[in-house]
């Protein structure tokens, strides 16, 4: 059961990836053959506008949740930790875009044992406010591969961001990114009390590059 | 179209992926982060504690590199303290040591300051019935002799020493008021190095067990190596004769006689020994002059190619009522069941005690009291943990 929901979650972060890449496909057609149809100067994007970015930032833990335990959450068990991660999104029209982010989390326990977080996540973001300054909301979600000792586990994760990004020029912009993760490390049968849940809170700074 | 090829083929990859490595082994990781403690005092946690020498209700004491150091490990984050020892004329670096936990008496040696070569050491007791006292006399009685190892049997101390010229082994015994008596020597005639005239090799390891039911005997399991065969030589003597060893060949182990003993324990006047290879053998009686071999084909992964040269071991009672012996190694605990006898099980990180040290080597088992699952043990990874029970996270303690 628990392959099987990793299995369509891949299928479905395939299929958001492929959307987008139809739609940024199909966008540079339009363009191509109505200039006339451009959308107005006021609007950064354009619908398929693609912006590849590259972020990187301290990595705290908020709390761990492990809901068996006579006291189900723990926190100040991590040391601040850091995440870099490339990213890249396809705009289906002004202010909406799909993508995909991955990326490279790590912090220390406090007794200095070493966690790793490897997301690969699809993205739906939309921007809030527009122009040389922008502030994009979104919501990820997909596959983390966490590491902890001589322990691995493959699971899910969803991560709600927002941003804010100073455009320097038409193609380049930084910003500074702030995002909350939740990791669910479930278990099922017999090792249902080891079920947990890892709360992160990352802020980023971030260049992003625009192709339009 | 390329970009959707690659796009599919990258997401099938990923299918395989998950199916490959979707191995949920372990206690969980948010679960065994949250239950992590941090180091206390990261100076003093930057060795590894050697031996964990006794208890004096709850106060323990430790070896950790050229100190004892002692804690109140009966509070939740204990404090430890070096004990500042010194003889009349110098401060004194403890080599090795032994605590009488009855006596309340520190026997350890210590570099003799007048050997020039820097090989001797001279052998002290202390008193540490008050470890706070800065300093605490050490009184010297034994001088300059090559010490290989200090036991305790909680009545008296034992020092093993090896005079290189007369290749001799000794076992001496010093008692609660400091009487040192030679309880026996014996030589080997094993070459260190082939010379002329013969080098011959000290011990390279020795093994003390002293369990007072069954068996009030103490034993000693030398082990030599043989630089003519390149093998390593056990003997075993016993109180009995202290100055005649019994060599344990391979008939008499019943295993390859090759391996070092690297570990020995005393319960219900059985023997139970482990050699470097993974290979626990125990006696068929107390006098432990004959053994079988339990895991000859099954050998535990002890030291894993390492050059290990102490696996300790301790007695537990596990939730089943069943007493066990555990046998510590390099990055592996396992357990031996002595009621219904079968080959040793390793622990897993599924077993919540042992998460929090599955990853470190296991130096020294402490327990008082074998009819439970609660004990102490020094790791590598430098910290000492107190085992609370099977299904609990251990406590770091330094």
């Amino acid at each position: 059961m628990k392959k099987l929901s990793a299995i369509v979650a891949a299928l479905l972060m395939t299929g958001m990836l492929l959307t987008a890449e139809d739609l940024a496909e199909n966008a540079e057609a339009e363009a191509a053959g109505s200039e006339q149809t451009a959308a107005p100067a006021s609007f950064r994007y354009d619908t398929g506008d693609q912006v590849y970015s590259l972020s990187a930032g301290p990595l705290f833990n908020l709390f761990i949740w492990t809901p068996a335990d006579l006291q189900p959450v723990v926190s100040g068990k991590m040391k601040v930790g850091g995440y870099i991660s490339i990213g890249w999104d396809a705009y289906f029209n002004h202010r909406a875009s799909l993508g995909a982010e991955l990326g490279y989390g790590f912090a220390r326990a406090i007794d200095d044992r070493l966690y790793n977080a490897v997301p690969f996540l699809g993205k739906i973001s939309y921007l809030l406010i527009d122009g040389s300054f922008s502030m994009p909301v979104s919501f990820s979600a997909g596959l983390v591969y966490s590491s902890y000792d001589s322990q691995h586990y493959l699971g899910s994760m969803v991560k709600p961001e927002i941003a804010a990004i100073f455009s320097l020029n038409d193609e380049w912009a930084l910003g500074l990114k702030t995002a909350y993760w939740l990791i669910p490390e479930l278990y099922f049968g017999d090792n249902r009390d080891q079920t947990s849940f890892g709360n992160f809170l990352t802020v980023k700074a971030a260049v992003t590059y625009s192709q339009q | 179209m390329i970009k959707k090829i690659v796009l599919y083929s990258a997401s099938a990859l990923f299918a395989l992926f998950l199916f490959a490595s979707c191995n949920l082994d372990g206690a969980g990781i948010f679960r065994t982060i949250s239950t992590s403690t941090e180091i206390e005092n990261s100076d003093l946690a930057t060795e590894p504690v050697a031996r964990i020498l006794g208890k004096d209700g709850n106060i323990m004491f430790i070896q950790r590199r050229s100190s004892v150091m002692y804690a109140d490990v009966s509070v939740v984050s204990p404090v430890w303290s070096p004990i500042k020892l010194q003889d009349s004329k110098n401060p004194d670096a403890v080599a090795e040591a032994a605590y009488i936990e009855g006596q309340d008496l520190l026997v350890y040696s210590s570099l003799d300051p007048d050997d020039e070569a820097g090989s001797k050491k001279n052998v002290y007791t202390a008193d540490l019935s008050n470890p706070s006292a800065a300093p605490i006399a050490a009184d010297k009685v034994v001088a300059s002799i090559s010490v290989i190892d200090i036991f305790s049997d909680g009545t008296d101390a034992f020092v093993v020493s090896y005079d290189a010229a007369s290749d001799t082994t000794t076992i001496s015994k010093v008692d609660s008021a400091s009487n040192v008596t030679d309880m026996g020597s014996f030589v080997t005639g094993i070459a260190d190095l082939d010379s002329d005239p013969k080098i011959y090799a000290p011990p390279a390891m020795v093994n003390f067990v002293y369990e007072d039911t069954l068996d009030s005997d103490r034993h000693f399991i030398f082990a030599y190596y043989d630089e003519d065969t390149s093998t390593y030589r056990n003997f075993h003597v016993d109180e009995s004769a202290y100055s005649t060893p019994t060599e344990l060949t391979t008939a008499v182990l019943g295993t390859d006689n090759a391996s070092p003993v690297i570990g020995a324990f005393g319960y219900d006047g059985i023997l139970y020994l482990v050699t470097r290879e993974g290979v626990l053998i125990k006696s068929t009686t107390s006098a432990g002059d004959t053994f079988t071999a339990v895991n000859a084909d099954s050998p535990m992964a002890l030291a894993v190619g390492s050059s290990l040269s102490f696996a300790p071991m301790t007695k537990v009672t596990k939730a089943d009522t069943n007493p066990y012996i555990l046998i510590g190694g390099l990055r592996a605990i396992y357990s031996y069941n002595i009621t219904t006898p079968a080959i040793p099980t390793e622990f897993t990180s599924d077993d919540d005690f042992y998460t929090n040290i599955s990853t470190t080597a296991i130096l020294d088992f402490y327990d008082s009291d074998s009819n439970d699952f609660v004990f102490y043990t020094a790791t590598s990874n430098r910290w000492l943990y107190k085992i609370l029970s099977e299904t609990a996270a251990s406590v770091q303690l330094l």
